[in-house]
């Protein structure tokens, strides 16, 4: 079932199409608040609470004719919009992967062939040294599973300017972890 | 989802792009080498599993009691199932059999007034053949043939004797001497024939003869079903 029709299901009172929402994005959802909001784990459990309990109150909010997910994303996106202006100056700006987020190489590619934990090391501090916006789009790309179109609706961009980020941080993660691939040693 | 840049750079190799791919990412890639660094790091992340955190049970608790307040429980399926029989939301209004009850039953509603009406259109002097007939015991255990009793009428005289040559309720087709009314004092009429008192009326003077309605089976039988 899709996550539009399960949204129409919850608009007619269907408990357990709400579960199946929840299963599927309350732990990206908790993931990404985590990210935006300083790794404050407390806050973010009570956004993802405050994003759901919308979906509850205010069903008809979304509309069917756009992605489910993209509008979650924007609703997620400008929830920390507000609360960075309600705290004004955000309080860590690192920007890193979340200590809870536990990234598991479950490929062979060359990269499995290191060590996992210095190649984890080494992502999260050239995630770190990305600045926001940059980092920010390629987290949505390939943390979140998002597509270039949707990241620009989610951040009200154009699709170049996604392109531009993710190709930038791209780059940028290619010559950080460029040690830890054989194939960029060449 | 759809297929965007990273995807068709994730599935193709350098070499296999189109001109127009070329050309879409001659902006971020300026050579070969850098496609397929590029290309291995997108591989790479698409590999990796990220496994999310999950939220504590106590926020889907709470988000739990908020549905359950927002959308009480449903009615009984019993109670569900007949009203989606007779109020089906997905037919218009004239076309749900309640609708269609209802309006059944207003019709028969007014139809039902004019129906009783007209029944009394049929015998529209029904209320006037009612007498009031009184039998006033006599003293007098003589046998009287003709029995007499006072009779009111509510309509005019000339209806009453109207009603003595037509088919009239059971008095009449028993032969029982109850109507005896005249415009003339009847004074002359002899003692023998029993009881009798004089009513004075606008129209007349009333003599009514009585006897006692043990005297005639017929009025017996008369009063006796009538009361």
């Amino acid at each position: 079932m899709t996550d539009e029709s399960l949204m129409v299901a919850i608009s007619k009172g269907d408990k357990r199409a709400f579960d199946e929402i929840y299963n599927r994005y309350s732990g990206p959802l908790l993931g990404y608040f985590m990210r935006m909001l300083w790794r404050d784990r407390e806050k973010a459990e009570d956004f993802v609470h405050d994003i759901f309990a919308k979906i509850i109150r205010k069903p008809e909010l979304f509309d069917p004719k756009r992605k489910f997910k993209t509008w979650l994303y924007s609703v997620a996106n400008n929830m920390c919009k507000n609360e960075y202006k309600k705290q004004e100056v955000r309080k860590n700006t690192s920007n890193g992967l979340d200590e809870n987020y536990a990234v598991e190489d479950t490929g062979t590619n060359v990269l499995s062939e290191v060590a996992d934990s210095q190649f984890r090391d080494q992502f999260k501090r050239s995630m770190e040294d990305l600045d926001e916006k940059h980092s920010e789009v390629f987290k949505l790309r390939h943390l979140d599973g998002l597509s270039i179109k949707e990241i620009a609706n989610i951040l009200d961009i154009s699709d170049g300017t996604v392109k531009s980020r993710l190709f930038y941080a791209t780059k940028y993660l290619a010559s950080s972890l460029e040690a830890f691939n054989p194939v960029l040693n060449r | 989802m759809k297929k965007d840049l990273i995807d068709t750079i994730m599935e193709k190799e350098f070499h296999a792009l189109s001109n127009a791919e070329r050309e879409e990412l001659a902006s971020y890639c300026s050579s070969e080498e850098e496609y397929n660094q590029m290309r291995e790091v997108f591989l790479s992340m698409d590999k990796m599993t990220w496994e999310h955190p999950k939220p504590k049970a106590e926020t889907k608790q709470r988000l739990d009691e908020l549905f359950d307040s927002t959308y009480p429980a449903a009615a009984p399926v019993w109670y569900n199932s007949v009203l989606s029989v007779i109020l089906p939301k997905e037919k218009p209004m004239y076309r749900q059999p309640l609708a269609q009850i209802a309006a059944i039953a207003l019709i028969v509603l007014l139809i039902v007034p004019f129906w009783n009406s007209k029944s009394e259109l049929v015998t529209p002097s029904h209320s006037e053949q009612v007498a009031q007939v009184e039998a006033k015991p006599t003293g007098n255990n003589q046998t009287n043939k003709t029995p007499v009793a006072e009779v009111k009428n509510n309509s005019n005289d000339d209806k009453e004797t109207k009603t003595k040559g037509q088919a009239e309720p059971e008095t009449k087709t028993r032969k029982i001497p109850v109507l005896m009314a005249a415009a003339e004092p009847m004074q002359e009429e002899s003692p023998a024939r029993g009881s009798s008192s004089v009513v004075s009326h606008p129209d007349g003077v009333f003599i009514a003869v009585s006897q006692p309605a043990s005297e005639s089976p017929e009025m017996f039988d008369l009063l006796t079903a009538t009361f």
